[in-house]
C-alpha cells in the first residue's frame, strides 16, 4: 500500500490523496459503497449517496 | 479531535472513484478562528512575499517598500493582516518599527496539517486491515 499526496502546490480547497492497494477493485469497491464497511475503515456514515 | 474544539472530527465522503488507485475527496471541517485569520492573511501573495522576505531578517515598512512593488500604505495594511494572525510582530526602537517572524504564529497551521495527515494515515491503515480481514 503506497499513499501520495497529490494535492496542488497551488491554493485549493480540495485535499488528494492517492492510495494504491494490493487487492482487487471489486473488493475494495465494496469498502467504499457498503455503508457497513465504510463505517469500519472511515467514518459513520449517514444518507450516503454515490 | 482536532485544536480547540472537542467536536469529532467530522468529514463528509463526496465521492469515490476507484481504477488502479482509490481516490477520496473530503471536506474538512470549519477551522477555528485563529487558523482562519492565518489561512486568510497566507491567501495573498503579496503577503506570503512579505512573510517570507521577513524570515531573512526583520525589516521596517520602508524596507518592504522598497523591495516590493507596492506603496507604503499598502504594506502596513499587509503588515497589520499578518500581525493580527500572529504571524509577524513588531519591536519599537525609537520612532523605528521593526517588524519581524513571530516564531510560533505557524504552529496552529503546522499542528492543522498533522491532523489530517495523521487522520488519513489512520484510517488507510483502516482500511489496509479491513481489506485484509476480508481474505481470511
Amino acid at each position: 500500500m503506497s499513499i501520495t499526496d497529490r494535492t496542488e502546490g497551488a491554493q485549493t480547497e480540495t485535499l488528494w490523496f492517492e492510495i494504491e492497494l494490493e487487492h482487487a477493485p471489486e473488493k475494495v469497491w465494496r469498502t467504499l459503497v457498503e455503508r457497513e464497511l465504510l463505517d469500519q475503515w472511515l467514518l459513520p456514515v449517514f444518507g450516503l449517496r454515490l | 479531535m482536532h485544536g480547540e474544539t472537542s467536536e469529532p472530527v467530522r468529514a463528509r465522503l463526496r465521492y469515490c472513484h476507484i481504477h488502479k488507485y482509490l481516490l477520496i475527496y473530503c471536506m474538512p471541517p470549519a477551522a477555528p478562528t485563529q487558523e482562519n485569520r492565518i489561512f486568510r492573511a497566507l491567501a495573498d501573495p503579496t503577503r506570503r512575499a512579505i512573510f517570507e522576505s521577513l524570515t531573512e531578517g526583520e525589516a521596517m515598512v520602508k524596507d518592504l517598500t522598497a523591495r516590493f512593488d507596492i506603496s507604503q500604505p499598502a504594506v502596513s495594511q499587509h503588515l497589520a493582516a499578518l500581525r493580527e494572525a500572529g504571524l509577524v510582530e513588531g519591536r519599537r526602537d525609537g520612532r523605528r518599527v521593526f517588524y519581524r517572524v513571530e516564531p510560533g504564529g505557524m504552529k496552529p497551521l503546522v499542528d492543522w496539517i498533522a491532523h489530517y495527515q495523521a487522520f488519513w494515515t489512520d484510517r488507510v491503515g483502516r482500511l489496509q486491515e479491513l481489506l485484509d480481514r476480508m481474505d481470511s
